[in-house]
């Protein structure tokens, strides 16, 4: 790794930052959007439980719990790994070998060079609500032992979708058109998420 | 009017889905996996019970694969008209002797073929043989809800119209599709039974025409609804089409004015 790396990420994540709020009232209204459409779901299943008691012994605090995991770390990793995310269209439209000439390393510069950040406002936005809605309701005691866990999980959950990512990425190399096999193998690989998260939930001692 | 130029529109849109097989079946796949979860979700949620309430667990399963799989063959694209303002294309379809709603329709209408023949009927049948679903109250029921899921279709189209008639005057439209999708998933009964809705929202959702798009044709099918209440149905469906072409329309001449094209 060159000395520069952190400069040349800082230089990055600013035009970035720039560039994705250059016009305002968009990346409010679309940032909202994300919002909303990721809350359809919590929305959902708030009017569901409203009719049942409990999911296979889960109550509505614990299922917004485990779903504030899931838009948190989704928010952090879509910070990274937006680059991989659009993977397919930087194949397509050449841009691939441009990064390919570049004097830094590949991965490197597909994280630094891209970051939605209406979908991470969007989906962290929701993680951190949800998170203080459930928070105090699911019986975990929060002391530094418990908070250490709590960020340790965070980070395994950006890191384990961040791999998934990278794979469905890497498939882009030799398929044309993804779209619908991305998105099949997201969602088997976030529902294995899932239950990965809420054993490790579980070790909260619920 | 000429009906066969739209003929031809529907078939090229036909033709054109037909074109990334192994992509269309993964799209099969999930919307399979996706019935199948809602369906899981509700077995577990009804624990080994008959009906909570007034509702059977069957009545649950039936509304999630017609609304699921109504939902495949109902896509409309949102972007059809914003694509070709901000691409410029759609001063050339202005010049077109032929009416450019009529081809947007028949655009949609090519596309909702192949899915309904392609893609709701395979998944159809392999929903039918695991999940199961209840057989139509009656087959004027059956033909009552065909008739419905008809003007169902209409409802969502009209507002899909409207929305894209906005791009007009705002440069991106996406923020407001997603808007409408939020309303359309929580309010249509696609990802939830309306029956499980709350009393006060089940009264706001009175005056809404989101539960006119799938909801009305699964409460025919499933024989909820008596003739006075079908009739009724298939009024409100009319009336909502009616109200937003007309609404789009007024749009679509004040827009054809100050038309800015960004690119192209």
């Amino acid at each position: 790794m060159k000395i520069d790396s952190l400069h040349l990420a800082c230089i990055y994540t600013k035009t970035i930052f720039k560039s994705w709020f250059q016009y305002r009232a968009n990346a409010i209204l679309s940032s909202l959007a994300v919002f909303m459409r990721e809350a359809t779901g919590i929305i959902v299943i708030y009017f569901t439980m409203m009719n049942f008691d409990s999911l296979n012994g889960w109550n509505i605090s614990e299922l917004l719990f485990l779903y504030s995991l899931l838009f948190l770390t989704y928010g952090i990793m879509i910070l990274f790994f937006t680059g991989l995310r659009d993977f397919g269209v930087t194949v397509r439209n050449g841009n691939f070998d441009r990064l390919i000439l570049r004097p830094r390393g590949l991965l490197f510069q597909l994280i630094f060079s891209n970051a939605d950040w209406f979908a991470a406002i969007g989906h962290g936005g929701l993680g951190i609500a949800l998170f203080i809605i459930s928070a105090g309701k699911v019986g975990i005691v929060w002391n530094p032992v418990t908070i250490c866990y709590y960020v340790l999980i965070v980070i395994g959950g950006v890191l384990i979708q961040g791999a998934i990512f990278l794979i469905i990425a890497t498939l882009n190399i030799y398929l044309l058109q993804t779209d619908s096999l991305k998105e099949l193998f997201y969602w088997v690989c976030v529902s294995l998420q899932a239950i990965l998260l809420a054993y490790s939930v579980r070790g909260f001692s619920f | 009017m000429m009906i066969l130029p739209y003929l031809a529109f529907a078939k090229k849109s036909f033709l054109n889905k037909s074109a990334y097989r192994f992509d269309h079946i993964m799209g099969i796949l999930n919307t399979l996996i996706r019935m199948f979860i809602f369906v899981e979700i509700y077995r577990a949620l009804y624990g080994g019970r008959e009906a909570v309430g007034d509702v059977t667990f069957s009545m649950v399963t039936t509304n999630f694969v017609l609304s699921i799989g109504l939902d495949a063959v109902f896509f409309i694209n949102d972007f059809y008209l914003p694509n070709k303002i901000q691409d410029g294309s759609i001063t050339t379809e202005m010049l077109l002797p032929i009416n450019f709603h009529g081809r947007m329709l028949a655009d949609n209408i090519g596309n909702a073929a192949f899915m309904l023949i392609f893609h709701f009927m395979p998944v159809f049948f392999v929903s039918v043989f695991f999940i199961g679903i209840e057989s139509p109250a009656s087959c004027f029921c059956l033909l009552a809800f065909l008739g419905s899921s008809v003007l169902g279709y209409g409802v969502l189209w009209s507002i899909s119209f409207i929305i894209q008639m906005m791009s007009f005057w705002l440069i991106n439209v996406w923020s407001f599709v997603t808007f409408k999708n939020v309303l359309i998933n929580v309010l249509s009964g696609s990802m939830i039974p309306l029956w499980f809705m709350p009393d006060g929202i089940k009264q706001i959702m009175y005056f809404l025409p989101f539960s006119s798009i799938y909801f009305t044709p699964v409460q025919i099918y499933l024989g909820k609804l008596n003739n006075a209440e079908i009739v009724k149905g298939f009024l409100v469906q009319a009336a909502w089409i009616t109200l937003f072409i007309f609404l789009g329309m007024r749009l679509w001449k004040k827009g054809q004015k100050k038309l800015i094209v960004q690119g192209g």
